[in-house]
């Protein structure tokens, strides 16, 4: 099965999956270090997880390759993976705030995986639904605060994942709202290691201690997952987990580089965006998303060999901070424009880590890439390098309202683009079913698409 | 007239006369040290002052227009937006640098854009968020902090200098918790008094002739908590018929309830009480916050809480319901807009909640 690319609707997929061998549904399977799992498959269309609950899904455009099916089935499984690592006896450990910098750690310890809290975020807007946002607002974190507060509602319900054995909440240079939630985790007798996470000053002598600072953070964290997994941290686990860890970041930033190339786009920025958000926690099997990523790449990279990809998205755009809401990054799709470059806050999961010399040291310095540590002028600088790797046209910024860092950095972000007159469309996202307000940001995408044609034109005489 | 009408008469005298000796003072010493800015808790005056400068509080004063100042978006902390703002009123307009004890992430972050919109210097100094955290990481970076304004003042403190400045601070400390456990000193006072450039040493001279007896018919006795006060807020409270005795902001008692340990390494000292102590409510857990709230509940015999926050000020604004719960006690949760008060809303809200208390105490 390889159809020529095409984004198509969750009913399209349901007419394709028939298509898909049995076999290959059968063996398509998560946590395959376990010997008898008949629960493990997750090869299955939209639809099916239209109808357990993500209502989104039927809004959506997803593309039709088998490895995109499989990159979705994989990622719309992790709620129920982490409930069966639970069954199978595993050791479940919740970081939250520091987006991808301690799962390395935790994947080195056995049978132990990683989920983080914060991208239940997106939950809401999957399900089309405000229950979450209103358990968090029960307790005290409403609609002044970032959309991460839905991980607040979820520790509520105890429906989304289950009772971590330990949640690790990064403070410091982190977001305001997440600290928020993890005070009132701390309060569910759900135990929780705070790692102390100081500013990054950009001055280099001051990064030497900031990177020794950290280590000493590392170790202890490392004497608590110990106490917790009842299994001695090893050197040698810890290599082969980066080991791990390090392949699956080369896939993605191969995958990016492909997915930006010059000839038609390749692939969706929706399946693009859980591929760079698989680098946070591996959505609970390490093993399981190497393999996936491995799929993707190909799938990606024998595309852009062949010049393969969707008509019609000619304008190319650098997509700055994730947005909760999937269906936007549709709209710019279907508006002529794709994805080649990204800035989602999580540029600490993309340094290659050291496989030799002090793990916690190796683990602090991968942190000086961190995207919300340090100053505003270091994210500025990581947009700009996107922008101009990827050639790129011009530069959406999907804005969180109420969060610690959007009212700060976006207005010297879009004043330092426009100094290098680069065009620039920043907004917030609203809230699941505010339409008027979605079909306003419609608008302004397409004005802003029409206006980089336009631009597009007038450059080319 | 009423004792608690001359008593408020009385208030604003004292206030007014306590600004003069500010200003006085001010005039006086133009010239001669220059102003350090600095916010928050986590900055010691103290070493402002032995580094030969004088500390200036950066607080939310009247007269600011923040529509000339665009630089942060509306849904940030609305005291961190009128910050810019604030800098261009005369009172700060002679600072030389200023300093931040990094606290909250937003704090963090308008650091960053008053040093783009300022042309002094802006330092930073990172403070741990959470609890039992080695100290010497943190402590380089206060000194590192301070090593920067020293460059600004001209002066190195000694270690006797230093602590002498702590003893003098200490003496002013314990002056005014005094008085504040006494019910003699309004919070009107105590909010200047936190903020005021002045030296310890004539504020404990003024304290000392300060001769206001407590009001001897407050009925309802309130804890004040939450993000930093405004200008106005404080008067509608004590207008309503309510006396604010205990006040857990970061310009109430908390300024003075912590007592710096005299003899010595000063810098360490300074660092325990100001930075490794500091029960700021974004420090996590923040339990040692609430049972200091507890604290003074219990020692004011305080009936209710206001619990007022400003707009988008995360610490604060979203652990309300939190304190709601622990504090055990009537509360009225604000969510006040610095940058646009609503005076009538909030008069009327503070008004049925004093009415709420006084009723209840009436049935009793």
């Amino acid at each position: 099965m390889k159809p020529k690319p095409l984004q198509i609707d969750y009913r399209e997929w349901h007419q394709l999956f028939k298509q898909v061998p049995d076999q290959q549904v059968e063996t398509t399977r998560y946590y395959r270090q376990l010997d008898d799992a008949p629960w493990s498959q997750y090869l299955f269309p939209p639809s099916t997880h239209a109808v357990y609950g993500n209502r989104l899904l039927r809004k959506l455009h997803f593309d039709n390759s088998p490895a995109a099916l499989r990159l979705w089935g994989f990622v719309l499984s992790e709620g129920e993976r982490i409930f069966r690592a639970r069954q199978a006896g595993m050791k479940i450990i919740a970081p939250m705030g520091d987006l991808g910098c301690v799962t390395p750690l935790i994947y080195s310890f056995p049978n132990t995986i990683a989920f983080y809290p914060d991208c239940l975020w997106w939950t809401p807007f999957l399900m089309e639904s405000h229950v979450l946002f209103d358990d968090a607002a029960e307790l005290g974190l409403g609609e002044d605060s970032c959309f991460v507060r839905a991980a607040l509602g979820a520790f509520f319900k105890q429906a989304y994942f289950p009772k971590p054995d330990l949640c690790i909440g990064t403070v410091g240079a982190t977001c305001d709202d997440m600290a928020a939630v993890m005070s009132e985790v701390d309060r569910m007798e759900i135990p929780i290691y705070y790692f102390e996470l100081p500013p990054r000053s950009d001055v280099v002598s001051d990064q030497t201690r900031w990177v020794n600072f950290l280590g000493v953070q590392y170790g202890a964290l490392t004497s608590r997952l110990e106490e917790v997994t009842g299994a001695a941290f090893s050197v040698e686990r810890f290599r082969a987990a980066v080991l791990k860890v390090n392949r699956l970041r080369r896939l993605i930033a191969e995958i990016k580089k492909y997915a930006a190339s010059l000839g038609p786009n390749p692939m969706g920025a929706v399946e693009m965006m859980n591929v760079e958000f698989a680098a946070l926690s591996y959505y609970g099997d390490l093993d399981e998303c190497v393999e996936v990523l491995q799929d993707f790449k190909d799938c990606v990279q024998s595309r852009a060999a062949a010049g393969e990809g969707y008509r019609g998205q000619e304008l190319r755009i650098v997509w700055v901070t994730p947005p909760a809401d999937p269906l936007l990054m549709n709209y710019v799709e279907e508006l002529g424009g794709r994805v080649v470059g990204s800035e989602y806050v999580i540029n600490q999961t993309t340094p290659i880590l050291k496989e030799e010399g002090d793990p916690f040291t190796i683990l602090a310095e991968a942190q000086l890439a961190a995207s919300l540590a340090g100053s505003t002028a270091f994210r500025v600088k990581l947009i700009l390098e996107q922008l101009k790797s990827a050639g790129a046209d011009g530069v959406i910024i999907s804005g969180i309202f109420g969060s610690s860092h959007c009212p700060y950095e976006t207005i010297p972000i879009v004043e330092a683009l426009r100094k290098q007159n680069v065009p620039v469309l920043s907004f917030d996202v609203v809230a699941p079913g505010k339409m008027r307000l979605q079909s306003q940001i419609y608008n302004r995408i397409e004005a802003f698409m029409e206006s980089l044609r336009a631009r597009k034109r007038r450059h080319a005489g | 007239m009423s004792l608690n009408v001359e008593h408020k008469n009385a208030e604003v005298q004292d206030l007014a006369e306590f600004s003069a000796l500010e200003q006085s003072y001010l005039r006086q010493m133009e010239g001669v040290e220059p102003l350090i800015g600095y916010l928050c808790l986590r900055v010691p005056p103290e070493y402002i002052e032995a580094s030969g400068a004088i500390p200036m509080r950066l607080i939310p004063r009247s007269g600011f227009d923040v529509q000339g100042s665009h630089s942060i978006r509306t849904d940030g902390c609305s005291f961190c937006r009128t910050l810019p703002a604030l800098l261009q009123l005369d009172y700060y307009r002679g600072l030389s640098a200023i300093l931040f004890g990094s606290c909250c992430d937003q704090m963090r972050r308008v650091s960053e854009t008053l040093a783009t919109v300022q042309d002094i210097p802006v330092h930073l100094y990172g403070a741990p968020r959470s609890w039992n955290q080695p100290k010497d990481y943190f402590q380089q970076e206060m000194t590192n902090a301070f090593t920067k304004i020293q460059i600004v003042t001209g002066k190195t403190p000694t270690n006797g200098e230093l602590n002498e400045k702590i003893r003098q601070r200490n003496r002013l400390k314990a002056t005014v918790i005094g008085l504040r456990q006494n019910g003699r000193l309004p919070t009107s006072m105590l909010h200047q008094i936190a903020a005021s450039p002045l030296p310890p040493e004539p504020i404990i001279d003024y304290l000392a002739r300060y001769v206001r007896r407590a009001p001897t018919d407050i009925k309802i006795r309130l804890l004040l908590t939450g993000s930093i006060p405004g200008v106005w807020e404080l008067s509608e409270f004590e207008s309503a018929g309510a006396c604010i005795v205990a006040d857990a902001t970061c310009l109430g008692d908390r300024v003075f309830s912590r007592v710096i340990e005299e003899n010595g390494d000063a810098v360490t000292a300074l660092y325990q009480g100001y930075v490794g102590a500091n029960d700021c409510p974004h420090r996590r857990p923040n339990t040692p916050l609430i049972e200091y709230m507890q604290k003074l509940i219990s020692e004011r015999k305080v009936g209710g809480v206001i619990f007022r926050s400003v707009k988008y000020c995360h610490p604060w604004g979203l652990a309300a319901e939190r304190m709601k719960k622990d504090l055990q006690l009537p509360i009225l949760i604000l969510n006040d807009d610095l940058t646009s008060p609503a005076v009538s809303n909030l008069r009327t809200r503070v008004g049925a909640f004093i009415e709420m208390l006084k009723s209840n105490q009436a049935r009793r």
